[in-house]
């Protein structure tokens, strides 16, 4: 069982919640406060309020560290995937946005692995949960895979527009094709996570978070 | 209903929110993908009743 890192966010919430806690002993001590005024104001505060803005914040912060590469690969299924981010080779994808800082390494998977639509944050946590509900509940095949093909939707929220993109002289002719989906990325870049090969890679050995 | 059931109802929504409450503060130490699960299905269960305990306590008061 790991124990989370906490941030001062963390500490402040814990610090409300149990201020709250404290109210509502307080309200459960001596319920005879609420027939004032003032009490009652008390106990609304204590018994609705504080638990809506503790339980409101508290879902945030979970869904926020839900986002977090560690969150990601405290899955055992997915160490191989958190190591091959340090494939020390630029043509793996991963590795390549891992290493140099195109992607944040703190969220590096959730990075390229939510869709960037409008219900898309919705989306992967619901994935998270059917991910939860497998390991779990069902049997989890030998070879991962994406439960749809990999949009270029996703590719091309950072990279369209970019200098290093738009000029390059491969991309000039297919761009039509890429924007509308007709041609993947990764018919060109197709070096993504080959975990099978990790043992005769070489790993880039610098920090990962 | 009387001003003594009335505060029996008063105290168990409190202990209802505060098991809920603390609940939630332990799952935000816990680093494991269940944590927002219990976070979720047994904090939030808990403070939600032990709310509506309370709402309807005083609105049928």
């Amino acid at each position: 069982m790991g124990i989370r890192a906490l941030t001062l966010l963390d500490a402040g919430l814990i610090a409300f919640t149990l201020i709250a806690i404290a109210l509502i002993v307080l309200v459960a001590l001596r319920p005879g406060l609420t027939a004032a005024r003032g009490g009652k104001v008390l106990a609304f505060i204590a018994l609705f309020i504080s638990p809506v803005v503790a339980t409101w914040i508290g879902t945030t912060n979970h869904l926020e560290h839900s986002k977090t590469t560690s969150f990601c690969l405290s899955c055992h299924e997915m160490e191989p995937y958190g190591r091959s981010l340090r494939i020390a080779d630029g043509d793996y994808l991963p590795g390549g946005h891992f290493q140099n800082n195109r992607v944040p390494r703190e969220q590096a998977c959730y990075t390229c692995h939510t869709t960037y639509t409008m219900f898309g944050d919705v989306q992967a946590k619901m994935q998270g949960m059917q991910h939860v509900f497998v390991h779990y509940l069902g049997s989890i095949p030998e070879n991962l895979e994406l439960y749809r093909p990999y949009s270029n939707r996703e590719c091309l929220h950072c990279h369209e527009g970019a200098r290093s993109f738009e000029e390059m002289e491969d991309h000039v002719d297919v761009r039509p094709e890429l924007a509308s989906g007709d041609t993947s990325c990764l018919e060109c870049h197709d070096t993504v996570h080959d975990v099978a090969s990790l043992d005769e890679l070489e790993m880039w050995e610098g920090k990962t978070e | 209903m009387t001003a003594e059931s009335l505060y029996k109802r008063l105290q168990l929504s409190g202990v209802l929110v505060a098991a809920g409450l603390i609940v939630e503060v332990v799952t935000l130490y816990w680093g494991h993908p269940l944590a927002f699960l219990a976070f979720i299905l047994l904090g939030g269960t808990l403070v939600a009743a032990g709310m509506l305990l309370y709402l309807y306590s005083i609105v049928s008061h």
